[in-house]
């Protein structure tokens, strides 16, 4: 009975808030960032070259995988996720797209030293580590994407809370 | 001015309802879709050992990684179950300024 009270109660709230902002003028609420193309494409873009890293690696043999082979595409595809995790950072209302892009940069570096401090990689392990980039990659771009607003939707959502 | 807060209310709530219901089923298969593909991979991890590609070292790392993946994905569910709040929110906000504009009309 309390629980249903405080619920209603909730309900209340937020029916005397939107009363309010009506009376200002109108409003509506907004919860996530708006779609952003150019970080979609950023998106596909890194995901492609950390797919074709992982493709030219194990195409290698296994005997001629030494770290220093692999550290000029290691640096370049690391600047590029920091690209993608400083544009999330700097858009708002977009907290998980940011902890989407943290923990990519994160198995990045992870896998990176691990290939230094061992000076090779086993197809065992890249197989199993290009197949959940991909995956990771997948849902940064899901995410994105279902930010993409329906053009009645967009007029609902332009003005923030 | 008529306007009528009770049956307001139970309009907006009705059109909270019905967004809802359109976009929940989508988050529920984000969910399921995040689960099924972490079921397959932890599956992949444990053929890797098995068939002798990955060490024991190597498969607690592949693990632990996968905790990092799972969160990613459910991550991607969450910003499609905050969009449907928003929109079920905003439907309910509608509904009320039309509620409103209505009233004021026969002002």
């Amino acid at each position: 009975m309390p629980m249903i009270r405080a619920v209603s109660n909730r309900l209340l709230h937020f029916f005397w808030i939107a009363l309010f902002c009506l009376a200002l003028g109108g409003c509506a609420v907004k919860w996530v960032d708006t779609y952003d193309a150019v970080a979609f494409e950023e998106i596909l873009t890194v995901g492609k070259a950390v797919d074709r890293f992982y493709g030219n690696l194990l195409e290698t043999p296994a005997d001629e995988r030494a770290y220093r082979h692999f550290v000029v595409q290691y640096v370049i595809i690391e600047s590029d996720i920091q690209s993608m995790l400083t544009r999330n950072r700097a858009r708002a209302l977009n907290e998980e797209s940011t902890q989407i892009a943290e923990s990519i940069l994160k198995l990045w570096v992870k896998y990176k030293e691990a290939h230094k401090s061992r000076n090779t990689y086993a197809d065992g392990g890249a197989k199993l580590d290009r197949h959940r980039f991909n995956r990771l990659f997948a849902a940064a771009a899901s995410a994105e994407q279902a930010k993409k607003l329906k053009p009645d939707e967009r007029d609902a959502t332009k003005d923030s809370e | 001015m008529s306007f009528d807060i009770g049956k307001v209310f139970e309009g907006m709530l009705a059109a909270s309802g019905d967004v809802l219901s359109a976009e929940w089923p989508g988050v529920q298969a984000c969910v399921k879709a995040a689960y099924r593909d972490e079921l397959a991979a932890l599956e992949a991890i444990a053929t890797a050992r098995l068939d002798g590609e990955i060490d024991d070292a190597e498969m607690q790392s592949q693990l632990a990684d996968e905790k990092e993946a799972l969160k990613v994905a459910l991550l991607a569910c969450k910003v499609k179950g905050k969009l449907a709040a928003q929109k079920a929110a905003n439907a309910a906000i509608e509904v009320l300024a039309d509620a409103v504009g209505a009233a004021l009309k026969l002002v």
